[in-house]
């Protein structure tokens, strides 16, 4: 029984060796140089010196840059907010689907991101030109002025950010709704609870992991943002991202490049570590 | 199984049975930015010196650099911009040029590189040669004024653009004040960010190669731009229009270099003294649309485009070539950070 048990192990660890070797060397040890070099001076001509400081991470806390900080974090929440908004409701009306149109709207969804992520953002410049249709149905109808630029802000930058990453919230939460025994809801009215109280009392809980994950998988990427405050965020859009490419690439400091980095990961691993700690403590609590 | 294997190997094979064909002949291997050059010269000094050119590309400075300092990738020639020959010399990545090498030298005229951190042509010898200003469509906004407070004209607001690239921007604000794009001094620069934060409200972004194609969809009306891309826009759309401020420009000097490391110096100079044969350079000079100070091949030129490509002794007496500021750098860097937190 021992041996058998050994031998389950043995295969499991030859299965489990590569991806974590994969993982340890293109992924841990690249964080791991990114962050040591957080630490290094560097000279004018874009070398890394030798020698350690603390100087890059205290420029960080500049008044200057805790602007854009916040700007990313909270430009981040609000795209993050307004993608669970759509995708609740879009996940919990596909779970109820039956299983022929659930399939096409799957497709419908899935389908325009095997389009190139840049040539729809460029989609997006060209639905919100000044002189396109949109402006000009928008103008029509009385809501914008002839003046209004709806480009190059960050209201632009949060709406092309939603779009995009509005799949990633919506395929988890409709993967946990999918599994979910809608029979509940119906035993909940019988029992007197009314229809958004069924909703948020025994919906919304049961798809609570579902819900976290596509959190994350909106928020971390959000953060990360680079090419969508570029090509259509204004002068006032700048985030992080772009930070770190004008670090890298315009002011040759590398070492405050990888400082920008290693913050941003912080940024991502600080509420992750959270969820997963509460996790651990709720449960030893229960024990 | 057997088959994809096979295919798989002979797939990873492939580029060996290349590189072992090329072998007999010499390479010459260029870093160059793309379009750079034009591809019927190549073509004709690989004929005439029985050789093969690899060219390979770059989109920043910066990022060429970082290449280079990796390890030794083994160029033989490389097209940097001035200030960052100035710091490859410092580093003494690149060699001093044998000028005896490059007989065809006597043609280049020496006004650019005299405002460059190599005045002598020591290290470098210019290869194109470019002018900031402003891009426009001429049917929309016919009446642009030559001047770099454009960006604060209401007229345009929130349709008009500057680079994203902190030496340009700020040298426009620093030229307008009358300053020199190249100061590092505390007060001018205050001002200059003041002016940068003022103008910032108008602007509609911070773009590089984005604000071309904005530009001609008409979602921007003004731009900054090169002039040599303004040409090449004004092909596809001939209603773009092109103008340099009164106050002066920004001048861009592209340099050839040859790096310390490179194993064939002798093709590479024979390559340099090629691109300076006056019909070769006149040659080049239409196809990337820059200029090229090359007194007898500016002669062979196509006139309309020679208008494009030269500027007036006036402008040109109060342009400047953005240099390599050293460590001052960092106060650019700061302030450029500042102009876009606020």
């Amino acid at each position: 029984m021992k041996g058998m048990h050994n031998k389950k192990n043995l295969g499991e660890w030859l299965v489990t060796i590569p991806p974590l070797g994969w993982l340890f060397i293109f992924f841990m040890i690249p964080t791991i140089i990114a962050i040591t070099i957080a630490f290094r001076p560097s000279s004018p001509y874009g070398d890394i010196e030798a020698g350690w400081t603390l100087e890059n991470f205290i420029m960080l806390f500049s008044p200057t840059y805790i602007t854009i900080i916040w700007r990313t974090i909270w430009i981040s929440f609000i795209s993050t907010i307004i993608c669970l908004f759509f995708a609740l409701p879009t996940g919990y009306y596909m779970a109820r689907l039956s299983q022929k149109w659930r399939q096409i709207i799957l497709l419908l969804i899935i389908v325009p991101f095997w389009t190139n992520f840049l040539i729809r953002i460029f989609a997006w410049k060209i639905i919100l030109n000044p002189e396109g249709i949109l402006q000009y149905i928008l103008i029509s109808l009385g809501i914008i002025s002839k003046n209004t630029m709806m480009l190059y802000r960050t209201e632009t930058v949060i709406l092309v950010t939603v779009y995009t990453y509005l799949p990633f919230a919506i395929l988890p939460i409709f993967a946990a709704a999918e599994k979910f025994n809608f029979k509940l809801l119906e035993a909940a009215q019988d029992l007197g609870a009314s229809r958004w109280e069924s909703f948020s009392r025994i919906f919304l809980p049961n798809i609570s992991k579902g819900l976290k994950v596509a959190t994350f998988m909106v928020m971390i990427p959000c953060l990360g943002s680079y090419i969508i405050p570029d090509l259509v965020g204004g002068t006032n859009s700048e985030m992080i991202g772009n930070l770190i490419a004008t670090q890298a690439f315009i002011a040759r400091n590398i070492p405050m490049a990888a400082a920008w980095a290693t913050v941003l990961m912080a940024m991502i691993l600080f509420p992750m570590g959270l969820v997963i700690s509460t996790k651990l403590l709720s449960r030893k609590m229960a024990e | 199984m057997k088959k994809l294997l096979f295919l798989t190997i002979l797939l990873l094979i492939t580029p060996f049975l290349f590189i072992s064909c090329s072998k007999s002949k010499k390479v010459l291997y260029i870093y160059n930015w793309s379009e750079y050059i034009a591809p019927e010269l190549m073509s004709k000094f690989e004929k005439d010196y029985n050789c093969k050119i690899v060219m390979d590309y770059f989109d920043s400075n910066e990022a060429m650099y970082a290449k280079l300092k990796v390890g030794s990738p083994g160029y033989d020639l490389i097209v940097p911009s001035s200030y960052m020959a100035s710091i490859m010399n410092k580093k003494e990545m690149i060699i001093n040029l044998d000028k005896s090498k490059i007989p065809n030298i006597k043609f280049i005229e020496s006004k650019y590189s005299e405002k460059t951190e190599d005045p002598k042509m020591q290290y470098s010898v210019p290869y194109a040669v470019s002018f900031t200003g402003l891009g426009y469509n001429k049917k929309k906004t016919p009446a642009v004024k030559p001047t770099w407070s454009i960006f604060g004209d209401k007229q345009y607001y929130h349709q008009i653009s500057m680079f994203n690239d902190m030496r340009e921007s700020i040298g426009a604000a620093l030229k307008y004040l009358g300053y020199s794009l190249n100061t590092t001094d505390d007060k001018q620069l205050a001002e200059a960010k003041q002016l940068m934060i003022k103008w910032k409200k108008n602007l509609a972004a911070y773009q590089n190669e984005e604000a071309k194609t904005s530009l001609a969809d008409g979602i921007l009306l003004v731009i900054q731009i090169y002039n040599g891309n303004m040409i090449q826009m004004q092909s596809d759309t001939p209603e773009m229009g092109f103008l340099i401020p009164e106050e002066g420009t920004s001048i861009g000097v592209e340099v050839l270099v040859i790096p310390s490391d490179s194993e064939n110096r002798e093709l590479a100079y024979n390559f340099i003294n090629f691109m300076y044969e006056p019909e070769n350079c006149a040659k080049n000079m239409e196809y990337i649309a820059y200029l090229c100070p090359n007194t007898k091949a500016l002669e062979l030129m196509d006139k309309d485009l020679l208008g494009k490509i030269i500027i007036s002794d006036e402008l040109f007496k109060k342009s400047e070539v953005i240099k390599d500021i050293g460590g001052e750098n960092t106060k650019y860097v700061r302030m450029w950070d500042e102009i876009k937190a606020h």
